[in-house]
C-alpha cells in the first residue's frame, strides 16, 4: 500500500524530502470562537496526508484556509519551497496548484451535472457557441472513470449525495490534469479532500480510496485527506497529523500506529479515555442479557409500501435497537418518514403500541408516543440558528407551559440537565445550534428525544459526519434510552456502525426485506453481503 | 439580511405531505457556519472590543431613536422640542405600528404580505359607502362587514398560499393592487369624508394627549412580545419560518400556523383602515399604498435590533420610532418633502447593512 519514502520516516521526525506544504503559526478566529491557535505543520511532496481530530478541532477550518476560503488572522504559508500568500479563494485556485474537494460539495444543484462540471471551461464552436454534445460526451467520459453512470443533463440536486461527491472529486481530477499541463514541475500539486467518503456507501469507499491512491502513485501528486474514518485513515494515508483545539497534537507515521492509538487521537481522547468509554459492542451484548424475557411488541408493520419500498413487514420490541438499512435507493431510507406519515403511504398498517396508524402526519405520530429525530441536521432535524434550548424542546413545550404561559427558567433548567447529561459543552442553552460542531449538534438533537417519555424513538441517520467520541456516546446514550423500556428504530447507511449498538438489523434491496440479521450474525460483512446479494430484480437506483 | 431572503425564496415550494428525508437532499457532512465548525475555543484578549460589537449590534438601531430625538432637538428646539410635537409623532404613526405588528407576524413565518394597503383601502372604502349610500346602515354594521370583508382577504390569500401553493409573495402582491382597484370602484376613484362619528369618537380620543389609536398599537406591540416569549406557537411561528420542514416532521401546525398569521395580518390591516378613517376625514382607497415602504423597512429595522436576527415584537415598535422620528423631525425642519422618502429608503439600507458589518459573521470572502 505504501510506495515511496513515507515509510522510511520514524516517529515524528520530518524526512529530508521536499516539502509541499508548510504552515507556520496558522490562526484563525470567528468572532469569541478560535479555530486555530497557531497551526503549524508540514506535508511532504509526494505524500498522502491524513488530518484527524474530533468535531471542532480545526481541521475544516484548516482546509478553508487552504482553499483561500478564509483569510487567517496570522500565520505563514509555503508552497514546494516559495512563500504563498492568503490571496481569496478565486485568486487562491489560479495562483497556486491547490485542488479542494470540500465536505459541503460545492455544487449547484439547481444546476446540470454538465454545467457544473465544466462551468468557465466550455469548449466553444463558431460564433462562440458551445458545443453541447461534445460537453456531454466528455463529461459522461470523465464520471464513467469513476464508476458513475449518469446522464450530464441531470440536475445535480436530482443526484444522492455520493454521485455528487463523485462529480466534484472527477471535477477536481480535471482541474488537478490543467494545472499539470500548465505546470513546469508536473508533481507539484496537492489535492486536498474533505471527508470525501462521509456521503458515500460503504460498497463503494473501496474503489473510490484506489482511485485516490492511483492519482497519488501515477501522478506524484500530494494528497491530503480529511477524515472522521480511522479506517480509511489506516488504509490511505502515509502519515498523519491530529489536530486537537486548533493546534497540532503530533504528525505520525501511519504503519507505526494501532487502530486503537488512531480511534484514540481522532477522538480527542488519550489512549486510556478510549479504552474507557465506547466498547459498543459491549453495550450490546449486555442489553442483549438483561432483556432475555418476553418482551412487549412496540411496532408492528405490515405490507407497507411507498414509492420506493414495496411491500415490507418487521416488528420491533421494547428495549430493542433495530438497524434498517440496505444500498442507498433501496428505501431503507424512506422508512422513517413513511412511518410518520410525512411521506404519503399507499397502502400497509402501522400499529404502535397495540393501535393503528390511520392517520399519516408527523403530529399524530408523536401524539401516538412516538419521536422521530430525521437525518439531516441542517434542514430537517435541527434548526441551525435557534437555540440548543429550542431545538431540544421543539415540538414538546407543554411540560414547560403552565396557564398557558413558558417557563423560560425550568425549560433552561431541564435542557442545561440533559446537556450535562449528554457532556454537551458549553453548556449554554441559550447558544444557538449553529455555533456547536455537528457531534454536539447531533447530541443535541438526541437530547430531545431524551426529554421525551416515548415508547418509540425513530431516529434517521444518527451518526452521520460525527467524530469517533460523539458517536460513542450517542450509542450508549441510545442504549441507556431502551433500558428504560423504549424501543429504538435506526435507519443508516454507515454498515460497519450497525454492528455496533443494532441489537436486529434488517436489509431493504430494491424496497423489500432480503434479510434480517440478530444477535451475533449482526456484521459489517453480513449487512454487506445482504446489501449486494443478487436482488430479486434489479434496481435502476441500487446501482450507484 | 441578504441570506434571509434568500432563505425566504424558497417559501410555499415544498410539498409538505411529501417531505421526507431523500438522502439525496442531504449535505454531505455538517456545513456549519464557520464558528460552529471552528470549535468553541473563546478567544482571549479579545473579549472587550467583542462585547462592544455585539453591543453595538443589537441596539444600533435603537440607539437611533435617542440620537434622532438629540439630533432634531438641537436643530429645531423651538418647533421639535414640545410636547405638542412627541405627541403628534405618536398619535399619528399609530397606523403605522398596527400595519407593522401585522408584518411582523407574517415575516417571522417566512411569508410576506403586501396586501395590507389594499386591504387597509377596501376596508375603509366599504365603512364609508355603507353609511353613505345605504339607508339605516349604522356604524356599528358598517364596521362589521368591512371586518368580514378583511377576514375574507385574509382567507383567501391563505387559501391560495397553502392550498393551491402559489408564493404568498406573489398571491399577497396581486391581492394588494386587486383590492385597491375594488375600493376604487366602491368609492367610484373618489376621496370620500368619513361619515361615522362613532370611529371619529373612538379613534380621536386622546389620553395624555396622544391619540388613543396609538395605545391600540402599543398593546398589540406588548401582546405580540408576550406571544413571541412566553406562548407556544409564538415560538412555533418562529419554527415554521427558520427550519419548516424540521418543524413539520417535529409535528407543528406548520400550515395552520402559516394560514394564521396571513388572517390575522389582514385584521391588522382592517384595525388600521378604522383607525385612518376616524383620525382623518377623508379617505380614499389608495392611502393604504405609500405604506407599503414603512412598515416593511420599520420590521427589518426591528429585525437588526433588540433580538437580533429575530423578527421581534420591540424591534418593530423600535424600527416605527426611528421612521417617525426621523420624518417629523425633517418635516419640522421644513426640507423638501422627497427628503422624506430619501431618508425611508436610506435609512432601512443604511442601518442593516450597518447591523451587518458589525455582527461580523460573514467573514467568508464570497459573502
Amino acid at each position: 500500500m505504501v510506495g515511496g519514502f513515507a515509510l522510511e520516516l520514524k516517529g515524528r521526525e520530518m524526512v529530508a524530502g521536499q516539502v509541499a506544504l508548510e504552515v507556520k503559526g496558522l490562526s484563525m478566529r470567528f468572532g469569541p470562537v478560535t479555530a486555530l491557535d497557531g497551526l503549524s505543520l508540514k506535508i511532504e511532496q509526494g505524500e498522502i496526508h491524513g488530518v484527524v481530530g474530533h468535531n471542532g478541532s480545526g481541521k475544516s477550518t484548516f482546509v478553508e484556509v487552504l482553499a483561500g476560503s478564509h483569510v487567517p488572522n496570522d500565520g505563514q504559508m509555503e508552497l514546494f519551497g516559495n512563500p504563498a500568500d492568503f490571496p481569496g479563494a478565486s485568486r487562491a485556485r489560479e495562483k497556486y496548484p491547490l485542488i479542494v474537494v470540500h465536505q459541503d460539495v460545492g455544487l449547484v444543484g439547481s444546476m446540470s451535472v454538465v454545467d457544473n462540471f465544466r462551468v468557465n471551461r466550455f469548449k466553444r464552436g463558431a460564433a462562440g457557441a458551445i458545443r453541447w454534445h461534445a460537453e456531454h460526451e466528455l463529461t459522461r467520459q470523465r464520471l464513467l472513470a469513476l464508476g458513475v453512470d449518469i446522464d450530464p443533463k441531470t440536475l445535480v440536486e436530482d443526484l444522492s449525495s455520493s454521485d455528487q461527491m463523485l462529480i466534484s472529486v472527477a471535477r477536481a481530477l480535471m482541474d488537478l490534469e490543467e494545472i499539470r499541463e500548465r505546470a513546469v514541475h508536473k508533481d507539484q500539486a496537492i489535492l486536498i479532500l474533505d471527508e470525501p467518503t462521509s456521503s458515500l456507501p460503504s460498497g463503494t469507499v473501496d474503489s473510490f480510496l484506489d482511485t485516490i491512491r492511483d492519482v497519488n502513485r501515477n501522478l506524484g501528486t500530494t494528497v491530503i485527506i480529511v477524515s472522521h474514518n480511522p479506517r480509511e485513515i489506516m488504509s490511505l494515508s502515509h502519515r498523519f497529523s491530529a489536530l486537537k483545539n486548533g493546534l497540532l497534537v503530533g504528525t505520525y507515521v501511519t504503519g507505526q500506529v494501532n487502530y486503537p492509538e488512531l480511534a484514540a487521537l481522532m477522538a480527542g481522547q488519550s489512549g486510556k479515555d478510549f479504552e474507557a468509554s465506547g466498547h459498543a459492542g459491549e453495550l450490546r451484548s449486555r442489553a442483549r442479557i438483561s432483556n432475555s424475557q418476553e418482551p412487549a411488541k412496540v411496532l408492528s408493520v405490515s405490507n407497507l409500501i411507498g414509492r420506493r419500498v414495496k411491500g415490507i413487514d418487521f416488528e420491533v420490541s421494547a428495549g430493542e435497537i433495530v438497524g434498517i438499512t440496505g444500498l442507498l435507493g433501496s428505501g431503507y431510507e424512506d422508512i422513517p418518514y413513511l412511518l410518520c406519515g410525512s411521506q404519503a403511504r399507499e397502502s400497509g398498517q402501522v400499529v404502535l403500541k397495540d393501535k393503528e396508524l390511520h392517520k399519516t402526519n408527523p403530529r399524530s405520530f408523536k401524539e401516538a408516543g412516538a419521536v422521530l429525530l430525521p437525518g439531516d441536521r441542517q434542514l430537517t432535524s435541527g434548526i441551525q440558528t435557534a437555540t440548543v434550548r429550542e431545538n431540544m424542546t421543539m415540538g414538546h413545550l407543554s411540560p414547560f407551559t403552565k396557564r398557558g404561559l413558558l417557563r423560560h427558567r425550568k425549560e433552561r433548567h431541564t435542557v442545561a440537565g440533559m446537556m450535562g447529561r449528554l457532556r454537551i459543552s458549553p453548556e449554554n442553552p441559550d447558544r444557538p445550534l449553529n455555533e456547536f460542531s455537528g457531534g454536539q449538534q447531533q447530541k443535541s438533537l438526541i437530547g430531545r428525544c431524551l426529554l421525551r417519555s416515548a415508547s418509540l424513538i425513530v431516529i434517521d441517520e444518527p451518526c452521520t459526519g460525527i467524530d469517533v467520541g460523539a458517536r460513542n456516546e450517542i450509542h450508549s446514550t441510545l442504549r441507556e434510552i431502551t433500558n428504560s423500556g423504549s424501543a429504538v428504530v435506526i435507519t443508516s447507511c454507515q454498515y460497519e456502525e450497525l454492528p455496533m449498538i443494532c441489537d436486529r438489523v434488517v436489509v431493504l434491496q430494491s424496497g423489500q426485506v432480503v434479510g434480517e440479521l440478530s444477535g451475533d450474525e449482526v456484521t459489517e460483512e453480513r449487512i454487506l453481503k445482504l446489501c449486494y446479494m443478487d436482488a430479486p430484480q434489479s434496481s435502476q437506483e441500487s446501482k450507484v | 439580511m441578504m441570506k434571509f431572503m434568500g432563505m425566504r425564496s424558497e417559501t410555499g415550494r415544498e410539498h409538505e405531505n411529501e417531505i421526507q428525508g431523500d438522502p439525496m437532499s442531504k449535505p454531505s457532512g455538517q456545513a456549519v457556519s464557520p464558528a460552529g465548525r471552528a470549535g468553541l475555543t473563546a478567544a482571549s484578549g479579545q473579549g472587550g472590543q467583542q462585547a462592544v460589537r455585539s453591543f453595538l449590534k443589537r441596539y444600533l438601531v435603537a440607539i437611533l431613536v435617542p440620537l434622532l430625538l438629540i439630533l432634531f432637538s438641537i436643530l429645531a428646539p423651538s418647533t421639535f422640542l414640545t410636547a405638542n410635537n412627541f405627541q403628534t409623532i405618536l398619535t399619528t404613526n399609530a397606523v403605522l405600528i398596527i400595519l407593522a405588528v401585522g408584518e411582523t407576524i407574517v415575516l417571522v413565518t417566512g411569508e410576506f404580505d403586501f396586501s395590507f394597503g389594499g386591504t387597509l383601502g377596501i376596508s375603509a372604502a366599504i365603512v364609508v359607502m355603507m353609511i353613505t349610500n345605504m339607508h339605516g346602515v349604522n356604524s356599528a354594521e358598517a364596521i362589521t362587514v368591512s371586518f368580514l370583508a378583511a377576514l375574507f382577504i385574509g382567507i383567501l390569500n391563505a387559501f391560495f398560499v397553502i392550498v393551491l401553493r402559489v408564493k404568498s409573495f406573489i398571491v399577497t402582491l396581486g391581492m394588494g393592487t386587486l383590492t385597491t382597484g375594488i375600493g376604487l370602484g366602491i368609492t367610484g376613484s373618489q376621496t370620500v369624508s368619513n361619515p361615522s362619528k362613532f370611529l371619529t369618537t373612538v379613534m380621536t380620543k386622546h389620553i395624555f394627549g396622544v391619540g388613543l389609536p396609538f395605545f391600540y398599537g402599543l398593546i398589540m406591540v406588548i401582546g405580540l412580545w408576550v406571544v413571541f416569549e412566553f406562548v407556544k406557537t409564538g415560538r412555533n411561528m418562529y419554527f415554521v419560518g427558520e427550519g419548516r420542514k424540521a418543524a413539520f416532521l417535529a409535528g407543528i401546525h406548520v400550515n395552520r400556523i402559516r394560514a394564521g398569521v396571513l388572517i390575522l395580518s389582514s385584521v391588522c390591516a382592517w384595525l388600521a383602515g378604522m383607525v385612518m378613517l376616524g383620525q382623518t376625514t377623508a379617505v380614499d382607497a389608495t392611502y393604504g399604498g405609500p405604506y407599503l415602504l414603512p412598515v416593511f423597512a420599520a420590521v427589518f429595522l426591528g429585525f437588526t435590533t433588540i433580538r437580533s436576527g429575530r423578527f421581534n415584537a420591540l424591534g418593530t415598535f423600535v424600527g416605527v420610532l426611528v421612521l417617525a422620528i426621523g420624518s417629523t423631525g425633517l418635516e419640522v425642519l421644513s426640507v423638501p418633502s422627497w427628503i422624506t422618502q430619501v431618508f425611508d429608503g436610506g435609512v432601512l439600507v443604511i442601518a442593516v447593512a450597518l447591523a451587518n458589518i458589525l455582527g461580523g459573521e460573514r467573514i467568508d470572502q464570497w459573502a
